[in-house]
């Protein structure tokens, strides 16, 4: 079942013309493909936002149990709930919440999950921080939360290639690696976005955004 | 007769009779450039829009218009609120 996900979103992909973002939600009828790649943990999401403050996503995960590998699959709903646009900055807070298949080990069943995200950023620092929480028949409760602090060395402007130098914190008490530092290099150009980085462990992180 | 196709020729090569409106938008909360591509993308698919420019450092959204078509400001207000942003100043030349 979490192949033929896998092999749906892929299809999507490259049959769908698609815009992409690094938020839970974009602009009025934008579809995303956000990526997240690391050992112990990947994360792949596919957002249809149906106004600017609501999106649907189908969402698949991959984690890396003590016991053995957890799968999960499912659909998602996306809402921004406040969003503060200043001259120089902008800030949002964004909540999320699923219900879909999971497996682990030899079992399969459901999982659940609800999430809250908040970040802050202007042309020159960004912050985030999110909490995720999963339960399911399957395996034990799923925690994870992420917080981001990034520093770009220039103003790009729109149609100039933007860079950031971020660190990465990873809490996540239920995964092989209960918490994971990586310091992180970040590019984009128009709407293709690409960041990579190395943890403190060693774990090499490759996370893609982008569009057709 | 001769005069007044003198005059229609005259005022037909005038640019300013021949050029599209242009607007600047001013706007709040467009820091990144990823995440402002909505914005061109909106306004490129309005018929009446010839050309989009952003400028992160002015916070301007600078439409050009086609020759005598209008978008009108509450149009403009829209576009901006679907792509997440607030509208700050609309100036018009």
């Amino acid at each position: 079942m979490f192949k033929a996900y896998i092999a749906f979103f892929i299809y999507f992909l490259f049959v769908f013309p698609v815009n992409v973002f690094a938020h839970p939600v974009s602009y009025k009828d934008s579809i995303g493909v956000m990526t997240w790649n690391q050992p112990f943990l990947s994360d792949y999401w596919l957002t249809y936002s149906y106004t600017h403050y609501a999106a649907v996503a189908a969402r698949a995960m991959r984690m890396e149990m003590p016991e053995g590998e957890y799968l999960v699959y499912m659909p998602q709903a996306d809402f921004l709930l406040k969003r503060w646009n200043n001259p120089d900055s902008q800030a949002n807070i964004y909540v999320y919440g699923g219900a879909g298949g999971a497996q682990f080990l030899d079992k399969k069943g459901h999982a659940e999950q609800v999430g809250i995200e908040a970040d802050a950023e202007s042309r020159t620092w960004f912050i985030m921080g999110k909490w995720e929480t999963m339960w399911s028949n399957v395996a034990d409760r799923f925690d994870h939360g992420e917080f981001r602090l990034g520093l770009a060395p220039y103003e790009a402007e729109f149609n100039e290639i933007a860079s950031w130098f971020m660190v990465q914190y990873q809490y996540h008490p239920t995964l092989k690696e209960d918490y994971v530092i990586t310091p992180l290099y970040r590019v984009f150009y128009k709407s293709f976005l690409v960041e990579s980085g190395v943890s403190l462990r060693g774990d090499l992180m490759m996370n893609f955004m982008f569009h057709f | 007769m001769k005069k007044v196709i003198l005059m229609f020729l005259l005022l037909a090569s005038f640019p300013a009779f021949s050029a599209g409106t242009a607007i600047k938008i001013g706007v709040n909360g467009m820091v990144c450039g990823f995440c402002a591509q909505g914005i061109t993308k909106k306004f490129k698919a309005e018929p009446s829009v010839e050309t989009v420019d952003v400028n992160l450092s002015d916070k301007l959204v600078k439409l050009n218009l086609k020759e005598n078509q209008d978008i009108s400001n509450d149009r403009i207000g829209e576009i901006l609120k679907d792509a997440g942003y607030n509208v700050t100043s609309i100036e018009r030349k």
